[in-house]
């Protein structure tokens, strides 16, 4: 029911783990491992199953490859309308009763979210009510227009609308998130208004287009489902055959690919009546999710970034004391990902300053080596994020789900941690310099906005 | 020297034996979950797209599929033992992980603020892990990020702490850098500036928009703005914190005797006694005495308004005192405020959102400190709802509390089921363990609170429920903050169920006059509107 936003640490996020079996031997092999068994139904489902007998509850957690990247031009912010619609009822639920039903039978962790990649919807049950869960699963992808209305729609169009304005429309800097987006992607790409998308778009939304996006996106073949927890692996499996099984045979569709975004280096400023202090961003596009690249610049970030320790941290926020707060970091997703050099200024603070100070340590970055202990520090970082990502069930699903849907193999913990653990001073500064460039670079500046007069 | 007790030998506990067999009318039983009425009158539309794929009809989905004999869950304990004789300490052990987290809690914090200066204990707090004597902050930073670890400290309102977080093969040099920062502290003066530069950059901030500007106020209405639990700090108080305070501050209050020690991951009782056997050998004393907390003393006046022109969301929230967390009918009243705003199937949030769409969500339920208790519904909603969405929340809680739509058998289910099945999954993780536990010393409950949850739970009746509502539920005499666009032309619900124009005379409301309206409504002398600015101070 919200838009995922990643945070900085993306590839970080929490991962699962054989509780208690670290594989002896050699550093890499002391990674954790995820014991699955994966297979696909003939109808293209696929399933992945996590065994965890330690508590008796079951994370059941479907991924639809489907998300905000999705979108066509006039129907932005659909796939995020789209899952609400999914919570509203389906033939054999009914009407408002997934929630509940939930509740009646102890589940807890009830949720969905939608990002650029991807949408999913999951809960944890008590073990002895796995099923519960899987009737849900398979009533919404196979039976959900039966029960489709226009109350519904617009009711969630009004609801959706009103996330947009507490997450973005009510605070500060939501403007600038969305000017950001279009001096970054041109009209057509489906990144250009945010997961959340346009008022209009959604004011215009219709059951055509919830029939259309459910019969092209929502089918078996596009959905993985994964239960993590406390089930024997064969009445698992039945149950899911009985529940997923008969569904009709479908293919997956195709993702259309937009071009790389290349936005001409430009300056935008952003008026905002919610913020008291101003913040300039720099932002750049960069390589796709897990492509050569990205984790390099999750390295940068750190480096310039990180509080305590990153370079303009010191300078800013410590030695000069110009600015409030300092951040920098790669924000990945699957057709192309940006990296962001983002300074709140203090009140009294010269801007021109804090810019200079910015560009020196952009351009620093790229023309010199990181240090061995930055780099060292940066890794173990990455390692150790690694592991406190692991304790839940539904961390270890949503890793599952990740790596199966961006590298299509969910076991992929050893590949995705060596990916920083195997890259190189040289080839951080090379990725760097490639991509942070001034030609490149887009930058957005937010201004505290001027209001009306205070009311009598 | 220490007295181990594994509380989980007693405390283990089936729920088969207690969720399996017995009927909900059963007393001692627990309840048999109650289906929903289901499918039982769904038509499917004829027009759902021919080219779709076609999934099939089946009897078998037409129900909920019924439960399987439920599992064993045995509850979770957890170990308690002593550090000397003034450290108590409470560990989750648990080696699956190579993590380890801990906090030493003391009693104090900004209870101990002299007026004029609030935010000292906050401010001191902090800075007991902004570098040491010996390491300036940077170089405590980078020791820190060197092994992927972390010291943090923190003072809430009575209860503060200082915690670290590591991987066990580090172990060693974090808790040497956390010693020294409980004993040790740098309390440098150019650290101090920063952070209080900082605080009041921060303060600036949060008087810029709805959501920031209703968490400054909301506390000073509901508890009053000299209450512990009511103040805020301002640009003036923050002025004049300096580090002696904070020396004299660390001196007072970091203290071992009455502390915990709550911790959670790869340890064992032993290497915990060790590790700290130094230093409780130079670190003794008892921490000064806290003030006693009285109870809140709401604002007077009954609705408060802070105006934010733009706001395109009124924040919205509606208090009055509530029971204590030891009041005798806890559980009835839990479940009476789960019914009213304490989930997604709540009333308050079914009927702003889901019936209305004037919100993204709400929620009502009471908020329990050592103390006192209170009410609070809140939501964040469209502003031109502002005043309709008032009403309704005054009109649930009117429903329950006055029984012309009292609390219904699956409604009451419904948050049974959800207390006691969904109990093995507050105890999911070692983490969500230390919390349930930290949770019964925080209210100085008896460790074996938990053996009782499932019949406590089991045993409330609707009539239980609907007392509650009755005795607790207080719209008559609620406050009500609302921060938003005072100039917000508003709607009003008709009976046909639409949203129109709200027009007195055929002019159209504002927010501010329909509040004012609200106020004058209320007959008793407590109808008055009260415009406060983003510090909380009264305008008129």
């Amino acid at each position: 029911m919200q838009i995922h936003r990643r945070q900085i640490p993306h590839s970080l996020m929490a991962l699962g783990i054989m509780l208690g079996l670290f594989l002896p031997g050699t550093a890499k092999a002391d990674d954790p491992v995820i014991p699955i068994e994966s297979y696909r139904l003939d109808n293209g489902l696929q399933v992945i199953l996590h065994q965890d007998k330690s508590v008796p509850l079951v994370a059941v957690n479907v991924w639809y490859h489907v998300g905000s990247g999705d979108e066509t031009l006039g129907k932005s912010g659909f796939a995020h309308l789209f899952e609400h619609m999914l919570f509203q009822g389906s033939q054999h639920v009914g009407k408002d009763n997934h929630f509940s039903t939930l509740k009646n039978v102890g589940g807890q962790e009830v949720n969905g979210t939608t990002n650029t990649d991807r949408t999913n919807f999951f809960e944890v049950v008590p073990s002895n009510e796995l099923e519960t869960g899987l009737w849900l699963e398979s009533d919404r992808m196979g039976y959900l227009l039966p029960m489709l209305d226009k109350t519904s729609l617009d009711n969630q169009i009004e609801v959706v609308r009103n996330e947009r304005r507490q997450n973005y429309d009510n605070v500060p800097y939501g403007k600038t998130r969305f000017a950001t987006a279009a001096a970054l992607y041109p009209e057509g790409h489906p990144y250009r208004y945010l997961t959340i998308g346009k008022h209009e778009d959604l004011a215009n939304a219709s059951l055509d287009d919830v029939v259309g996006f459910y019969n092209t996106w929502y089918a078996p073949a596009n959905a993985t489902l994964v239960l993590a927890g406390d089930f024997d692996m064969q009445n698992a499996k039945d149950l899911v055959n009985k529940w997923f099984g008969s569904f009709p045979k479908t293919s997956q569709p195709e993702h259309v690919v937009p071009a790389f975004p290349e936005p001409k280096a430009t300056r935008v400023e952003v008026s905002d009546e919610f913020a008291k202090l101003r913040r300039i961003d720099y932002v750049w596009t960069t390589p796709a999710f897990y492509q050569e690249g990205d984790a390099e610049l999750d390295v940068v970030g750190s480096v310039l970034g990180r509080t305590g320790t990153g370079r303009l941290y010191k300078a800013l926020v410590h030695d000069k004391q110009l600015a409030q707060s300092v951040a920098a970091y790669q924000q990945s997703a699957m057709f192309s990902s940006t990296f962001t050099v983002s300074v709140m200024a203090k009140s009294d603070a010269d801007l021109d300053e804090i810019e200079k100070t910015m560009k020196e340590e952009i351009t620093k970055i790229t023309a010199m080596p990181i240090t061995e202990a930055e780099f060292n520090r940066s890794v173990v970082g990455v390692e150790a994020n690694f592991i406190w990502g692991l304790e839940g069930l539904m961390a270890r699903a949503n890793t599952l789900q990740g790596f199966n849907h961006f590298l299509g193999n969910p076991s992929s913990i050893t590949s995705d941690l060596d990916r920083y653990r195997k890259t190189s001073i040289a080839k951080i500064q090379a990725v760097a310099a490639k991509y942070l460039s001034p030609a490149r670079r887009v930058e957005i500046l937010t201004l505290p906005g001027v209001r009306a007069p205070i009311l009598k | 020297m220490s007295n181990r007790k594994i509380l989980s030998n007693f405390l283990s506990l089936s729920l088969v034996v207690l969720l399996g067999a017995c009927p909900a009318s059963t007393p001692k039983g627990g309840l048999q979950p109650i289906a929903n009425p289901v499918g039982e009158d769904v038509v499917p539309n004829e027009d759902a797209s021919s080219s779709a794929p076609v999934f099939p009809q089946e009897e078998f989905r037409g129900q909920k599929p019924a439960a399987a004999a439920p599992r064993d869950f045995n509850l979770p304990g957890i170990s308690q033992f002593k550090l000397g004789s003034d450290i108590d300490v409470y560990l989750v052990e648990r080696h699956e992980l190579p993590t380890i987290s801990l906090e030493l809690n003391f009693d104090g914090g900004s209870l101990s603020d002299r007026a004029g200066r609030e935010g000292t204990a906050s401010h001191c707090m902090a800075m007991v892990s902004q570098g040491t004597e010996s390491l300036d902050k940077l170089a405590f930073e980078e020791a820190l990020a060197d092994i992927a670890s972390n010291v943090s400290s923190y003072a809430g309102v009575e209860s503060q702490g200082v915690s670290m977080t590591t991987l066990s093969k580090n172990f060693a040099p974090t808790f040497a850098l956390f010693t020294e920062s409980l004993l040790k502290p740098g309390f440098r003066k150019d650290e101090l500036d920063r952070m209080v530069k900082r605080s009041l950059e921060s303060i600036k901030q949060a008087k810029g928009s709805p959501g920031s500007v209703a968490r400054r106020v909301v506390d000073g209405t509901i508890y009053g703005p000299q209450h512990p639990y009511g103040t805020i700090s301002t640009e003036a108080s923050l002025a004049k914190i300096k580090i002696t305070d904070c020396k004299a501050y660390h001196k007072a209050y970091i203290k071992p005797k009455g502390a915990r020690l709550f911790i959670v991951g790869d340890m064992t009782q032993e290497q915990i006694t060790e590790a700290f056997a130094p230093l409780l050998k130079s670190w003794k004393g008892a921490p000064k005495k806290l003030a006693k907390i009285g109870g809140p003393k709401a604002r007077k006046g009954r609705i408060f308004f802070v105006d934010i022109p733009g706001a395109q969301q009124s924040s919205i929230y509606v208090a009055h005192p509530g029971p204590s967390r030891m009041d005798p009918a806890f559980y009835a009243n839990q479940m009476m405020t789960g019914v009213l705003g304490g989930g997604f199937s709540s009333r308050i949030n079914m009927n702003l959102r889901e019936d209305k769409g004037y919100s993204y969500g709400a929620r009502g339920d009471f908020n329990y400190n050592r103390y006192f208790g209170t009410f609070i519904a809140s939501s964040s909603v469209r502003s031109d709802s502002t005043r309709q969405s008032i009403e309704e929340i005054l009109r649930e809680m009117t429903r329950l509390k006055d029984g012309s739509d009292a609390a219904k058998n699956d409604e009451l289910a419904r948050e049974q089921n959800g207390a006691i099945l969904g109990l093995p999954g507050r105890f999911a993780t070692a983490s969500d363990v230390l919390a349930m536990y930290r949770r019964l010393v925080y209210f100085d409950l008896p460790m074996t609170y938990y053996n009782d949850y499932v019949k406590n739970f089991s045993a409330v009746t609707l009539a239980d429920v609907n007392a509650a509502a009755g005795k607790l539920l207080q719209p008559e005499s609620a406050i009500v903050l609302v921060v938003g666009d005072g100039a917000a032309p508003q709607i009003k619900r008709t009976e046909d169920k639409k949203d129109v124009p709200l027009e007195v005379e055929g002019a159209q409301q504002t927010l501010l006059q329909t509040l004012q309206a609200l106020a004058a409504s209320e007959a008793g002398g407590k109808g008055k509107l009260v415009i406060l600015d983003a510090d909380g101070i009264v305008q008129k």
